[in-house]
């Protein structure tokens, strides 16, 4: 599952089938193919196999996207929607939904870690589909508030949950609990020493 | 020497039946369960898993035999033929194997002793008139000895199916000794590894209950509503455990009021049981050790009788209190116990709970200490939000 993650173009085919809010979303083979969206508003353009948001740009006009032109991937788009506030990153291990607002981009460690804040309902459902919809234990994704909605931009598996209050912790208590169901909760055996 | 354990559970077989053994008893249990009385009987051994500093010794106790209780006779014959009974059935199943006790000790000419390893509040003076209630003359009353048993091991759990042809495993950590009431047994003494007779059994009864059980519970609580599962993860949470730290120092103080330093013992204790509570081979869970809070909010038990007793010694329990509350919001859907009271604190707040468990008035002391602490976290709390400080209140 952490392949299909990696390939924005299937993550959102499968969150989009899901019915998880998410942006309406493109995939084109060149940069012209983009132009005429421009006229509905600007669009985000991706890296479809990026990460950590690297390769992110706004498109606001149809010259911009010369800058693309070179590109021999699929270029992956989205609506842009104006963010109401700062990104929301919500992290989930095992049904447990956290979130932590960050300023986008983060420069300072600071920034990066940012702020716990308490998951209103609406927006735990929409984590927790997610996990559903991948059949995934942890995972991280983020959401964009716009006019009030929020939109899933990204979800990843495995991150680095940072700005999760204990999160080393939570994690090794989950990873405890997810070994022992796998083990049929037996203790560690290979530590057993001694008759 | 022959041992008839009453109840192989994880104290009877994870505790009494290895030190039996290495003590060189004859062992049988007594099963109310006929498919783990065959078990043991069948297989004739079993294994505890010790863990101790990362690491995990497999002993093997053998031979052992079991009886089925419905098996009245042979159940009868086991007692009356022991030179020592223990119960490790549960102190609400007490009443239910006394009648049987009493019956094994009937057929007798000679005394024999009886232990209860139940957590259990003044267990030898309730063992002792649950079983001589069924005894037919006064007689028996002086004959046989009965007395509590103070277990400091924890068995977390038992590892196997009795239904299957593979050995029992059962999940221990390592302490061997208990304590048993020295003015009530008869002698000769058993002489079981690991037991201290003492004068001062219902003071040490209280040392363990309020510094060991009232940290273990304050950690499950304040764990559960930090989302964790393990007692030796949430141990390692930095508020969580300098909160039990506190709460252990607190029924400490209390201690040392009433018996003396000595007795209450000093900071060293408290860190040697937060390290017992760190061992992850134990894989103990917040949700076992969490199980009844109603139970564990009574006036005397580990939390408020704790708290109660610091109070009196001038002191102010603010993190049994904070636990105490903790209790109050924990909820676990296997729990029927504490599904009914959280759903009566949801309904109509923690102020009769408060009252009737605890035997607190919520409007004053620690009563009202208790109820606004549980206002302020069953607020924030449900199954769909995780306490993520305890000092800022936040909530995931």
């Amino acid at each position: 599952m952490s392949a299909t993650l990696r390939n924005k173009i299937t993550t959102f085919q499968m969150l989009q089938a899901a019915g998880v809010p998410s942006p309406q979303t493109w995939v084109a083979l060149r940069a012209d193919d983009l132009a005429p969206l421009l006229r509905e508003g600007p669009l985000v353009v991706k890296p479809y196999r990026g990460s950590g948001g690297e390769g992110v740009r706004v498109v606001w006009d149809a010259e911009e996207l010369d800058n693309f032109s070179g590109e021999e991937e699929p270029m992956f788009a989205q609506r842009y929607h104006k963010p109401d506030g700062l990104d929301l990153k919500m992290y989930c291990i095992e049904g447990q939904v956290f979130g932590v607002q960050r300023v986008w981009p983060a420069r300072t460690y600071e920034e990066k870690l940012g702020e716990p804040f308490t998951v209103p309902p609406e927006l735990r459902d929409i984590a927790l589909r997610c996990g559903e919809v991948f059949g995934i234990d942890l995972y991280g994704l983020d959401i964009i508030e716009s006019l009030g909605r929020p939109y899933v931009v990204d979800v990843s598996s495995f991150p680095g949950f940072k700005g999760v209050p204990d999160a080393a912790l939570r994690l090794a208590d989950y990873i405890f609990w997810a070994a022992e169901h796998a083990a049929g909760e037996q203790p560690s055996l290979r530590r057993k020493v001694g008759t | 020497m022959k041992a008839v354990v009453v109840g192989p559970g994880r104290i009877g077989c994870g505790f009494a039946g290895q030190a039996l053994r290495d003590s060189g008893y004859e062992v049988v249990f007594l099963a109310r369960n006929p498919v783990m009385a065959e078990h043991l009987d069948r297989l004739g051994r079993y294994r505890v898993w010790v863990t101790e500093g990362g690491r995990t010794h497999e002993r093997w106790v053998e031979p052992v035999r079991a009886a089925c209780l419905r098996d009245r006779e042979r159940a009868l014959e086991e007692i009356a033929r022991a030179d020592v009974v223990l119960t490790a059935v549960g102190a609400g199943s007490l009443p239910v194997v006394a009648p049987l006790i009493a019956a094994g000790l009937a057929r007798r000419t000679t005394g024999a002793n009886v232990l209860g390893l139940e957590n259990l509040r003044r267990a030898t003076r309730k063992l002792r008139e649950l079983v001589l209630a069924h005894l037919p003359t006064a007689a028996h009353a002086t004959r046989h000895g009965f007395s509590g048993g103070l277990v400091h091991r924890v068995v977390a759990r038992r590892v196997g199916d009795p239904s299957g042809g593979e050995p029992l495993a059962f999940v221990s950590d390592s302490p061997e000794e208990f304590h048993v009431d020295a003015t009530s047994l008869i002698a000769p003494l058993p002489a079981i590894r690991g037991m201290i007779a003492t004068d001062r059994y219902e003071a040490f009864v209280e040392r363990k209950l309020y510094t060991y059980s009232a940290g273990h519970a304050a950690l499950a609580y304040l764990g559960h509503l930090k989302g964790y599962r393990y007692v030796h993860t949430a141990v390692r949470d930095p508020e969580i455990r300098a909160a039990v730290l506190a709460a252990m120092a607190e029924g400490q103080r209390g201690l040392a009021a009433r018996y003396g330093h000595e007795l209450a013992g000093d900071e060293r204790l408290l860190h040697d049981i937060l390290a017992r509570f760190e061992n992850a081979g134990l894989g103990d869970r917040i949700q076992r050790v969490g199980r009844d809070p109603r139970r564990k909010l009574a006036a005397d038990e580990r939390l408020v009788g704790a708290a109660r007793l610091a109070e009196r010694a001038g002191y102010r329990p603010r993190n049994l209190a904070l636990a105490a509350a903790a209790a109050l919001c924990f909820v676990d859907a296997d729990d029927p116990s504490s599904t009914e009271m959280h759903d009566e604190v949801g309904r109509a707040g923690p102020d009769r709970i408060i009252q009737r468990v605890c035997g607190l008035s919520p409007e004053r002391g620690l009563g009202r200490r208790v109820c606004e602490d549980c206002k302020h976290l069953f607020n924030g709390h449900g199954p769909e939000s995780l306490l993520l400080s305890l000092r800022a209140h936040l909530w995931s």
